[in-house]
């Protein structure tokens, strides 16, 4: 147990740096490289170095989420304020100012998780000494008890906060606010009240405020700056979908990381040039091995939708154990984009209502702040799930997530309805100590092998 | 006049008498199904014992069922543990501050000022991790006796890590290892480092000032107590007194600082 | 006695007076939130009836439909609705309050267990914007209660049910104070108070409260607390910690206090402009309202300091993410200025969890020197 001198975002940001700094690798050079990290840090960064990604992971280590991290601890020295986001915000808001730059919640949070010894754990006891509930989401309690920790150890700060999820999640929103609060960060609050013209009329005032708010902090937005942030993020998005068409072939061709791999860029790079190069590096490596008939199973056994999102305290045993045991990880919630073409807009006006429209239909927002939560959830999974012509459905059961724990019954019986079996698992998707990777795998085995390989055999 | 605490707790019952300042004796047994019942029998054998009657010691009763306890006519009130153990520890050794008493099937972590006042504490009482019952289960999975699973700490090579905070799940790791050959102590040890760590994040909710005391039956498990000093980066102050009987002994005090003049 | 009476009605669901006003040609609908307008409802003879679990601990049908990481008062409450104790509702309100109850009311409509349901949209946030949104929600609800039931939802007839409900909340207050220096009544017949209102129609519950401010008597206790926290209306509970000696003084839960003690009296201007800004503002004192930490520290400490507490005592359903992340800092912010802080996360209605309480309470009590 580390006795926590440091905090998660500082001691990510050496890790980082340092990854930045490697160039192409050979094998040995990366079995070396590992050596010198601790047990746990190689045991996830493994998944990353793997082969089957022709090195689009290293890659999107060092120039996605790294440059995110970096720029954020470096901001100050360069003149810039850091604004945190949660997941469901678009970072290209931020990213249409030059003297500003995002810092989201949950990605530093799974970055934690993924790259650090202890992982989270340090951050989240700190939580629970302060009396947070040990019900509250890791997902974000990580990252934001880490700042909390600031008051007593070193730690980084952001400038200013902006909390999207009222509407969608109170844990989010809630957590946020007592961040704001605890450390006298000024916070910028969205809400979304329903579905209807009127609530989107609400939100796009909201949205309106809050980018007034910025450019009173930062200065004026660049229009053009604005518009050509917007074409990047509909070129991203562009990328975004292709690669979708790929995940079509069976066997998948698209390493079951590279779902997480985009999601982490849709919450840091979005209107970015990085996002553009991450995503072609994607599709190239995806076509490679669709045309090389490449897959790290004898058969892919299932093609499985993750109708939320999937577990990060393992990277290696998760997402690469799963195409191993030939099972794909086609896509989850948190990765589907929104049934929308290309934004376009001519003006700072125009760019505006654009993203505010962009920030309505985010993950998240778009399902948890639905009218009816459970059917919201059931259309976009069973759009994914048809889409991509996946044969079963995996609920991670991330037992803090209490709004798709709310509704999970309503997915379930409709997707059963349909012939597709679902496993509901039970585990904390940031927290190795709630439930071992052992006995997720095992009941996943279980599953695969009685339940959606008969099926398979059956329709045959 | 002699004073009395009665502790009636998860699996022990435990009583003590007190003259002035001086412990006349004490009792501790396996409890009954009926804590009234316990309370008779712990405070019955040791005013026996002690060849007193019932009407020369007036006692406070603190654990479950106290109040059943005083309606039963065995205690003449009813205080709680997480007083009754800050009071114990600190009439022991007045230097302590905070106060980590570990049970069989609960834990608390109490902090109190330099009066011996009650200033925080919280208790886990719903949850077998952090408790003697998770040490219990583990040792029935490696097949030792409770009382073998301390000493595995020192003589362990490569303790194992239990990363698990449910029981269950615990229990399921502990027999992973086994299967893939992983020795006896090393495991045991990896379950009292376990135990010391669910105790710790208990602590670490209302902070820990030093002096600490320790209290309750799993402080006689010296692997754990090894490496809760580890993690708190302390060594425990010594009650001289088994820590199991903090309880009664900070029943009796309260006793006596009412009804003693 | 109208305290038994208070008693009995706030330990039942369909009570005598809810059936009279149905055989009369009244409507009934179910709701869970107090940002709901009754005003705006009982214009058009619709009784609001707010939605609890009457401390029923089993949800072992609920369970199926939400999980058991959503709060235990919603199981609670669901597990009443599946088995029927709520058929006497002729629909539902969905009055947007948090995410598990948002969940709660998805799975009525999956168990097919709502005749209607209408979607009474509430911001999270106290502004002109938000204010202007929620003026056009209780319009759009007069026009439903009107359309669905035939009723005629005058201005005339709303401004009578205002003038209720500032008389209500005005005798409310009075019996609030009753209990503050010299405690003429237990929290726990308080909360029934409070229960009964969200229970009975207006017009005979304000005649009831008349008859119990007149039946206070001296209350013995230990150590007086002001209860902070989420929605807790299990009576029982509450009585077994006062037979202890922890007397509740004052609340600034929405089953208490916080349900009338902010609450603004009509100005005679525009009907709907004042009840969207009576809902909204008064709202505050729930977690769910963004933005509004300060207020409610404030209110706490108004409440502690106008009662005389000796300590505050904050409750939580656990898995309320709401309440369980701000008690934290509350905690923090009211010890920190010396006010003794208890912080109770608990599962609803469980008679199991008694003991676990009332330790911590007695603990509470000695700590404060009581």
């Amino acid at each position: 147990m580390a006795e926590v001198k440091k905090g998660l975002i500082l001691r990510l940001y050496e890790i980082l740096k340092t990854v930045r700094n490697l160039k192409s690798y050979t094998e040995s050079e990366a079995e070396g490289l590992l050596n010198l990290l601790v047990r746990e840090q190689e045991h996830t960064f493994k998944a990353f170095f793997d082969k089957r990604h022709y090195g689009a992971a290293l890659y999107w280590i060092q120039e996605v989420v790294g440059k995110h991290v970096i720029e954020a601890v470096e901001a100050k020295e360069k003149g810039k304020k850091v604004i945190m986001i949660p997941f469901n915000f678009p970072p290209e808001v931020i990213h249409v100012f030059e003297n500003a730059v995002p810092l989201t919640t949950e990605l530093v949070s799974s970055l934690g998780v993924v790259g650090l010894a202890h992982q989270g754990e340090p951050y989240w006891d700190y939580a629970l000494s302060l009396g947070l509930p040990d019900t509250m989401c890791s997902a974000n309690a990580i990252a934001i008890a880490s700042m909390l920790l600031s008051k007593e150890a070193e730690e980084f700060v952001p400038d200013l906060m902006i909390s999207a999820a009222p509407g969608s999640c109170d844990a989010n929103s809630k957590v946020h606010e007592l961040a704001a609060e605890y450390l006298g960060i000024p916070e910028i609050i969205l809400d979304k009240t329903g579905e209807s013209s009127r609530d989107f009329e609400l939100y796009r005032r909201l949205f309106r405020r809050m980018f007034s708010k910025l450019e009173e902090k930062l200065g004026e937005a660049d229009e053009d700056r604005m518009i050509k942030t917007l074409e990047k993020a509909n070129r991203a998005t562009e990328l975004y979908w292709e690669l979708h068409e790929l995940k079509k072939h069976s066997p998948c061709p698209v390493p079951n990381l590279f779902t997480p791999m985009s999601y982490g860029t849709r919450c840091s790079m979005w209107g970015r040039d990085e996002a553009i190069s991450i995503f072609e590096k994607l599709v190239e490596v995806a076509e490679k091995r669709l045309k090389r008939g490449e897959y790290p199973a004898e058969e892919e056994v299932a093609r499985s939708m993750w109708v939320y999102t999937g577990y990060y305290f393992d990277a290696l045993d998760f997402w690469i154990w799963l195409e191993d045991n030939g099972i794909s990880y086609l896509d989850d919630l948190i990765n589907l984009q929104a049934l929308k073409g290309a934004y376009k807009a001519e003006t700072k006006e125009e760019a505006i209502d654009a993203f505010a429209d962009i920030a309505w239909n985010m993950m998240m927002t778009r399902q948890m702040g639905a009218e009816n939560m459970g059917l919201r959830w059931v259309e976009d999974i069973l759009y994914d799930i048809n889409d991509l012509n996946a044969n079963c459905a995996i609920y991670a059961g991330h037992h803090a997530c209490k709004q798709t724990q709310a509704v999970f019954r309503i997915l379930r019986d409709e997707l059963s309805r349909r012939g597709i079996p679902v496993l509901r698992l039970e585990g904390d998707c940031w927290n190795r100590r709630i439930t071992p990777m052992s006995v997720l795998q095992e009941t996943i085995l279980d599953f695969v092998k009685n339940v959606v390989a008969k099926r398979k055999k059956l329709r045959k | 006049m002699l004073f009395g605490g009665i502790d009636v707790g998860s699996l022990t019952a435990k009583a003590l008498v007190l003259e002035g300042d001086k412990v006349l004796g004490w009792n501790n047994i396996r409890v009954l199904p009926n804590p009234v019942e316990s309370a008779k029998k712990v405070m019955g054998e040791l005013l026996e014992k002690l060849g007193l009657k019932r009407d020369d010691v007036i006692a406070f009763a603190t654990g479950y069922g106290r109040e059943k306890v005083v309606e039963a006519g065995f205690a003449k009130e009813h205080v709680s543990e997480i007083s009754c153990h800050a009071k114990g520890a600190f009439w022991l050794n007045p230097r302590v501050r905070t106060v980590i008493d570990i049970g069989g099937q609960d834990a608390k972590v109490i902090r109190i000022d330099e009066r011996g006042r009650l200033v925080n504490f919280v208790m886990n009482d719903k949850c077998a991790a952090g408790t003697g019952r998770f040490l219990e289960i583990q040792a029935r999975a490696l097949g030792l006796k409770l009382e073998e699973l301390g000493g595995m700490t020192f003589i362990a090579k490569n303790p194992v890590e239990i990363t698990a905070r449910c029981s269950i799940f615990a229990q399921t790791e502990v027999l992973h290892y086994l299967q893939r050959g992983f020795s006896r102590e090393d495991i045991a040890a990896g379950v009292n480092k376990a135990m010391a760590q669910r105790v710790y994040y208990l602590a670490m909710r209302v902070g820990v000032e030093r002096e600490v005391a320790l209290a309750g039956g799993v402080a006689k498990n010296r692997g754990v107590v090894r490496e809760l000093e580890k993690l708190l980066n302390l060594k425990f102050v010594e009650l001289r007194m088994d820590p199991q009987l903090i309880g009664a002994l900070g029943a009796a005090i309260f006793a006596k600082e009412k009804y003693g003049g | 006695m109208a305290l038994e009476k208070v008693l009995e009605i706030a330990s039942s669901l369909e009570n005598d007076y809810v059936k009279e006003w149905k055989a009369s040609g009244g409507f009934v609908v179910g709701h869970a939130c107090i940002a709901l307008p009754r005003e705006v409802c009982e214009a058009g003879r619709v009784l609001p009836f707010r939605l609890r679990g009457n401390s029923n601990p089993d949800t072992s049908t609920a369970d199926s439909y939400l999980s058991r990481f959503n709060c235990s008062l919603c199981r609670s409450t669901l597990e009443l609705i599946l088995r029927g104790g709520y058929d006497f509702l002729d629909g539902f309100i969905r009055v947007r309050g948090c995410d598990h109850w948002m969940g709660t009311f998805d799975e009525i409509l999956h168990a097919r267990k709502a005749k209607f349901m209408h979607y009474f949209k509430v911001p999270h946030l106290v502004n002109e914007d938000t204010l202007s949104l929620f003026v056009s929600e209780i319009k759009d609800l007069k026009e439903f209660l009107e359309k669905k039931f035939g009723v005629e939802i005058t201005e005339d007839k709303v401004v009578d049910q205002i003038k209720l409900q500032d008389r209500i909340n005005e005798k409310l207050r009075d019996f609030a104070k009753k209990r503050f220096k010299e405690p003429r009544f237990y929290g726990s017949e308080a909360i029934a108070l409070y229960v009964a209102r969200e229970s009975l129609p207006s017009t005979i519950f304000e005649q009831m409260l008349s008859k119990v401010l007149d039946e206070g008597r001296k209350i013995d206790y230990r150590a007086r607390f002001v209860l902070a926290g989420g929605p807790l209306d299990e009576i029982d509970i509450l009585r077994r910690i006062e037979e202890m000696g922890a007397l509740i003084v004052a609340e600034t839960t929405c089953y208490g206090c916080g349900a009338f003690w902010n609450m603004r009296a009509y100005d005679g201007g525009d009907v709907y402009d004042f009840l969207a800004k009576k809902y909204l503002e008064n709202l505050k004192i729930c977690a769910r309202m963004f933005g509004e930490y300060g207020f409610r520290k404030n209110f706490v400490k108004q409440m502690f300091e106008a009662s005389e507490a000796d300590g505050v005592i904050i409750t939580y359903n656990k898995f309320c993410d709401l309440f369980g992340i701000e008690s934290a800092k509350l905690r923090m912010d009211l010890e920190k200025e010396g006010i003794p802080v208890l912080v109770l996360e608990k599962e609803y209605a469980s008679l199991a969890d008694i003991g676990r309480m009332k330790t911590r309470v007695q603990a509470f009590m000695e700590r404060v020197g009581r």
